[in-house]
C-alpha cells in the first residue's frame, strides 16, 4: 500500500467517517456513504498493523492482522469484536461498483432470504448496522490509539 | 494447558451444535479465532459475543485473556461467505442440476421461479442419497419488494433465479466443505484431500428432464419434500420423474 504510515491510516479513518457523515445526509449518495463506512474501519484497523497490505479488503482478515485489540480492555475488545462482526456481515468492498439499483437488489434478496417482511425496515437496519458499527469501531480505535501513545 | 486449548475448552463449554473452531496466533502473537455453529442462526450477535466472552473469562487467567484479540461467532452460511466472498455468479437459467462428488455420490439441485398473483416465489430443493441430506426452501418476493428492486418485467425471473441458485450452490458447497473438514480432522494433508476442489473448481452440471432418474432412496427423499409443495412446473416434473424412476426400478428388479 505504498508508503502509507500508521499515522496516515489513523487520520484517513477519521476523514472517511466525516465523508460518510456528509454523504449519508443525501439519499442519492447512500451507496458511497456505505462504502466509506467500511473504508473508515479498514483504515482504523490498518493503523494498528505492521503487515504489508495484501490487496484484499477483507475486514475480518485485516482485524486479525491488526494489533488494535492488545491496547484495549476486555470489555472494549468484546465491543470491538461485536461491531467488526456486524459490519463484516453487511459491508462489501465491491460496493464502490454498485449502482443504487444493484444495492437495492442485494438488500431485497438478503431480506427475502432471511425471511424478513418489511423492506423499508430491513433497509434501515442494514444501513444503520454499517453506519453505527463503523462509528463505534473508529471511536474504539481512538481509545486504542491514545493507549498506544502512552 | 496452553491458552489455545483453554479457549477451545471454553468455546466447547457453550454446548453449541457441531461447533467448528479455528484458533490461531497472529504475527503479534495474539490469539484470534472463529467458532462456527448453526446454533448462532437467528441468534443476536450481541448475545453470541457476550456468551463467548463470558465463557473465555471463566476458563482463562487474566494474563491469558490479554492475549486474545477477538473470537468471532459465525453460522455455517457466514463461514461459507467468509471463505468464498459471497460472489454472485452469472449462470444460465435452468431448473435441474446435479453434482457428483469424488466419493461417488450425487447431489441433486432443483430450482423453480413462478408468479402467484402479483408476487413471485422461488423454490430450491437439494437432496443427497448417501447422507440423507434434504433441503427445501421457498422464498417469497411480494410485489412491493419486486417494485423496490426496480426490476423490468423481463429481468424478474432471471434475477430471482440467480439469487436462488447462489443459495443452493452455497448449501451444496457447505456439505462438501464438511466432508473436506472431516478428512482434515482425520489428518489427511491438504494436497491429498480430494474435496479440495470445493474451494476453487466446484461446478454443477445441468440435467435434462429425461435424465431425472432417481434411486429408491432419492425418490423417498423427494417424496417427503414434494408432498408439502405447491404444484409448480418443476414439482410436477419431479413427481413424474419419481414415478418413472420407480417403474424403471421395478422393471430392473424383475430382470
Amino acid at each position: 500500500m505504498g508508503n502509507i504510515s500508521n499515522n496516515d491510516s489513523y487520520s484517513a479513518a477519521h476523514s472517511r467517517i466525516k465523508d460518510m457523515e456528509q454523504l449519508r445526509k443525501n439519499e442519492d449518495s447512500i451507496v458511497f456513504a456505505l462504502y466509506c463506512s467500511g473504508v473508515a474501519v479498514e483504515c482504523m484497523l490498518k493503523a494498528f498493523s505492521s503487515e504489508p497490505f495484501d490487496g484484499r479488503h477483507d475486514l475480518l482478515k485485516i482485524f486479525n492482522q491488526s494489533d488494535i485489540g492488545s491496547k484495549l480492555s476486555e470489555r472494549k475488545k468484546e465491543e470491538l469484536s461485536l461491531h467488526v462482526k456486524k459490519i463484516s456481515k453487511f459491508w462489501r468492498n465491491d460496493f464502490r461498483y454498485y449502482s443504487e439499483i444493484r444495492m437495492k437488489r442485494l438488500i431485497a434478496n438478503e431480506m427475502v432470504h432471511s425471511k424478513g417482511k418489511n423492506i423499508n425496515k430491513y433497509l434501515n437496519k442494514y444501513k444503520n448496522f454499517i453506519f453505527q458499527s463503523s462509528i463505534i469501531i473508529v471511536q474504539i480505535g481512538d481509545i486504542a490509539w491514545k493507549q498506544s501513545k502512552k | 494447558m496452553e491458552t489455545i486449548e483453554k479457549v477451545d475448552t471454553a468455546l466447547r463449554s457453550l454446548n453449541l451444535n457441531n461447533p467448528w473452531i479455528e484458533l490461531t496466533f497472529n504475527e503479534q502473537n495474539h490469539l484470534i479465532g472463529y467458532v462456527c455453529s448453526d446454533s448462532f442462526t437467528d441468534q443476536d450477535d450481541e448475545l453470541a459475543q457476550k456468551q463467548i466472552w463470558a465463557a473465555i473469562r471463566k476458563h482463562l487467567e487474566k494474563k491469558e485473556l490479554s492475549q486474545i484479540i477477538g473470537i468471532f461467532h459465525e453460522t455455517p452460511k457466514e463461514r461459507y461467505k467468509r471463505l468464498y466472498g459471497g460472489v454472485v455468479k452469472d449462470i444460465k437459467y435452468a431448473n435441474y442440476f446435479f453434482h457428483d462428488t469424488p466419493d461417488m455420490t450425487r447431489y441433486w439441485f432443483f430450482i423453480d421461479v413462478w408468479k402467484i398473483a402479483d408476487d413471485y416465489r422461488t423454490l430450491v430443493i437439494i437432496i443427497n442419497e448417501r447422507t440423507g441430506f434434504k433441503y427445501s426452501m421457498i422464498y417469497n418476493y411480494p410485489a412491493n419488494v419486486i417494485s423496490f428492486m426496480e426490476l423490468k418485467q423481463e429481468e424478474i425471473v432471471y434475477e430471482l433465479f440467480k439469487s436462488t441458485y447462489n443459495i443452493g450452490e452455497a448449501e451444496v458447497k457447505m456439505q462438501i466443505m464438511f466432508k473436506h473438514d472431516e478428512l482434515s480432522n482425520k489428518g489427511v494433508p491438504w494436497n491429498e484431500n480430494y474435496f479440495n476442489y470445493v474451494y476453487d473448481s466446484f461446478s454443477f452440471r445441468n440435467a435434462s428432464k429425461q435424465t431425472l432418474i432417481f434411486s429408491e432412496k432419492e425418490c423417498s427423499l423427494l417424496d417427503k419434500i414434494i408432498k408439502k409443495a405447491e404444484k409448480t412446473t418443476v414439482i410436477c416434473i419431479l413427481k413424474q420423474s419419481i414415478d418413472n424412476s420407480r417403474e424403471i426400478l421395478k422393471t430392473n428388479e424383475k430382470i
